[in-house]
């Protein structure tokens, strides 16, 4: 850890030692998936996996893809999102990393985000891989820019979500059960408007029919993002 | 609409203590965060345990009441949905209390997925609310696409406030005997737990 | 509606209340069952508080 909660003098330095603190937890993170790239490696097999099993329930067909592409995307990355946290989560527990983290002297919050920003880092990276393929696998173009806004909206709020109840989840004596049936209710309100934000601008409508959408999503991120950054504490107390 | 009309009375109550139910639930999760008494925990577990009693009567008795207006048992309709996802939550948060042992946590926990839970109900909404609605809006604006919608005479308003206060008592009857409950059943746990390290 | 008469829904009621008031019982039912059990502990922890006593 770095010295992040070194006596502040003024609030700049300790602008200055969060960020510290949140930039060692999300590189501590990333570092040791650079090292044994156990979880994306799963996460990105899962994934292509769900987007094959798709391929053969769904029929793929030119007619189907048109208005079944969104909605195969969005529960690809759900899925996979969900196997993402799931490990993040439980690595920290199993190695006994949390209580370490928990004793280190920074703030909580600075915890949250740091996680949440790992989270967010890993599905997008499953994303930036799963996105070509699909595109090369089916021929369509997904590299539109609305698409990869709407993309970066829905996995805000799904890693946002995600990263507090997973942290509740891997506490729990059936963690490996409850992390789904806890995220999917709560992260409903980011998979119906992401699956029809990215609909909307695979079918190349107007901006005026993505809009309400585009604004769902904004409300949801920072909605969570904030009652995660407060309720966060609760959930890490011992 | 015949007779089945009669079933709104006793459907929107239910679905209202439903409601207000879970949104006690979020508040006392808040309140034991804040304060840290075991008391509010108590409130937010037996408010849970209502509402999804009574958001099952609201839902299945809308179901009810929809097979002979709309021809059919279920319709995704967003208040339809919301009802059942915000079904869903609390289950969850049942679920989720169970798995925890330790009974501080489990405080901790249900009052954060209490909170987390009712934020979410009012942005589902708003996202399914977005398509057409046919769920008729009895009570504020009158929406003209909404089917199976009727106005209510002055005896039909009064039996309908006179039901929801009735429910509300109710609520408030059950939930009172639900937190003594709980009360009683954490001494039980405790005397256990003294007798058994005895 | 009001021409044609009120549609016959009467079972529909009945059904719709039925299921208002039997899910409001099953979770009477519920609490009864669960303060039954709380009371048959409290006897028997009182039982053996005193058998300790003695």
């Amino acid at each position: 850890m770095t010295s992040g909660a070194a006596p502040a003098t003024s609030s700049g330095q300790r602008t200055r030692g969060y960020l510290r603190a949140v930039g060692a937890v999300l590189w501590k993170d990333l570092a040791a998936e650079l090292r044994s790239r156990e979880l994306l490696s799963a996460m990105l097999v899962f994934a292509l996996l769900v987007i094959l099993v798709f391929n053969f329930a769904l029929e793929l067909d030119l007619a189907t893809r048109q208005t079944v592409t969104s909605g195969v995307l969005w529960v690809t990355f759900a899925f996979a999102g969900t196997l993402g946290l799931n490990r993040s989560m439980a690595v920290e527990r199993d190695r006994g990393c949390l209580d370490g983290l928990l004793l280190a002297p920074v703030d909580r919050s600075a915890l949250y985000f740091g996680k949440a920003l790992g989270n967010l880092a890993f599905m997008l990276i499953i994303e930036a891989i799963i996105l070509p393929v699909y595109s090369l696998l089916y021929n369509v173009n997904l590299f539109l820019p609305g698409l990869l806004g709407v993309v970066l909206l829905g996995s805000i709020g799904y890693a946002a979500v995600g990263t507090l109840l997973s942290s509740m989840a891997v506490q729990a004596r059936t963690r490996d059960v409850l992390l789904p049936i806890l995220l999917f209710p709560v992260v409903l309100p980011v998979l119906i408007p992401a699956v029809k934000a990215t609909n909307a601008v695979l079918l190349g409508l107007e901006a005026a029919e993505l809009w309400p959408w585009l604004n769902l999503l904004i409300a949801y991120d920072v909605i969570f993002t904030a009652a995660a950054f407060m309720l966060f504490d609760f959930v890490v107390e011992e | 609409m015949g007779d089945v009309q009669r079933v709104f009375y006793f459907h929107v109550a239910s679905g209202w203590v439903g409601a207000l139910a879970f949104l006690v639930a979020a508040v006392s999760g808040g309140i034991y965060l804040a304060r840290g008494k075991r008391r509010w925990d108590a409130v937010g577990l037996a408010s849970v345990e209502i509402g999804l009693a009574f958001t099952l009567a609201n839902l299945i008795s809308g179901s009810v009441w929809a097979r002979p207006i709309w021809n059919t048992w279920w319709t995704w309709d967003p208040r339809l949905v919301t009802a059942s996802v915000m079904e869903l939550v609390y289950v969850a948060y049942l679920l989720l209390r169970q798995g925890i042992e330790d009974p501080d946590r489990r405080a901790r926990f249900g009052a954060v997925y209490a909170i987390v839970g009712f934020l979410s109900v009012p942005l589902t909404f708003l996202s399914i609310r977005i398509f057409r609605t046919i769920h008729p809006v009895v009570v504020g604006n009158n929406d003209p696409t909404a089917q199976g919608t009727f106005d209510m005479t002055p005896p039909m308003l009064q039996t309908f406030f006179v039901s929801l206060a009735v429910f509300t008592l109710l609520y408030g009857v059950l939930l009172w005997h639900r937190v003594r409950m709980q009360s009683l059943a954490e001494t039980v746990e405790e005397r256990k737990l003294k007798l058994l390290s005895a | 509606m009001a021409l044609e008469g009120p549609a016959q829904t009467f079972n529909y009621m009945l059904l719709g209340y039925g299921v208002i008031l039997g899910c409001i019982a099953v979770l009477l039912a519920s609490m009864v069952a669960r303060y039954r059990s709380l009371m048959r502990d409290t006897r028997m922890l009182d039982e053996l508080e005193a058998q300790g006593k003695r």
